[in-house]
């Protein structure tokens, strides 16, 4: 993305002990829509975060350490992390998130003074 | 990839040969990602597979799906998974800027590490994680033996 979209990446959390949750960005006239995927997150365990235009996501698996021996292991037993930067035409006031089934929606709402809005000529 | 049998006839001999085939199914497994994915039917989920003394757990990361869109079947020691992940179609106006998720159709099959009961198998879906948990076959389950003493 480049740096005039609405949103984006800010630091990489990859590597490290973090698993960087994939996502899906939408754009419409009321704002910006993302979706990630957080399988194993329960709403306890998940923190957003908004400081300036710095809007961080953690999410923390539940606790489920496993009784017995690994055959196979691919699921990579970190948190989620991923920080994005928000343009200034975004109301971070107003943002809403929505966690169903390990999905968290995000919906980043333009500024009402960024909106188009029409100027009736009197 | 070609299902395998996970150490079922362990061979006692030893055998360089059947040793150097079994190094390399390990290389194709773990260049392969894992069990057994089938990528010509779309997307494979991650899973992990636990087991102990009496039950085999395999978990699957499946987040936003339906419990009525996830297909589990259990045939000749092979477990699958499959279903479909729909795409949310939410307001047409909305422009797609980026898309990292999958979605559509996936399957895995994953042969399992011992003998199950396939009476005795529950799979729960909670939040977008799947777990199925399987009891091992009294047959396939370690036995303590007792020493006579004379």
């Amino acid at each position: 993305m480049n740096t005039t979209a609405p949103i984006h990446e800010n630091e990489t959390t990859e590597g490290a002990r973090y698993c960087t949750p994939k996502a899906d960005f939408h754009s419409g006239p009321e704002g910006t829509r993302v979706e990630l995927d957080l399988p194993g997150v329960t709403s306890d365990g998940l923190e957003i975060t908004v400081e300036e235009q710095r809007l961080t996501i953690h999410g923390r698996r539940k606790n489920s350490e496993p009784v017995g021996d690994w055959v196979y292991q691919e699921i990579r037993p970190y948190d989620y992390r991923r920080v994005f930067s928000l343009a200034n035409t975004i109301d971070t006031a107003k943002i809403k998130a929505e966690l169903k089934d390990g999905v968290l929606n995000l919906h980043l709402p333009l500024a009402e003074r960024v909106k188009p809005r029409r100027i009736s000529v009197g | 990839m070609s299902i395998i049998q996970y150490r079922k006839n362990p061979s006692h001999r030893f055998s360089p040969l059947a040793q150097l085939s079994e190094l390399h199914r390990e290389m194709n497994r773990l260049f392969e990602g894992g069990a057994l994915t089938d990528t010509a039917t779309g997307w494979g989920p991650a899973l992990d597979v636990i087991h102990d003394t009496d039950r085999i757990e395999v978990v699957v990361e499946l987040p936003g799906l339906r419990k009525e869109d996830i297909q589990l079947s259990l045939q000749d020691g092979v477990l699958t998974v499959s279903g479909e992940r729909k795409a949310v179609t939410e307001t047409q106006t909305d422009e797609t800027h980026r898309t990292e998720r999958f979605f559509g159709k996936f399957q895995r099959s994953i042969e399992l590490p011992a003998e199950v009961n396939p009476d005795k198998v529950d799979a729960s879906y909670k939040d977008g994680v799947l777990t199925v948990t399987l009891a091992k076959a009294d047959e396939s389950k370690p036995k303590q033996i007792t020493i006579q003493t004379n």
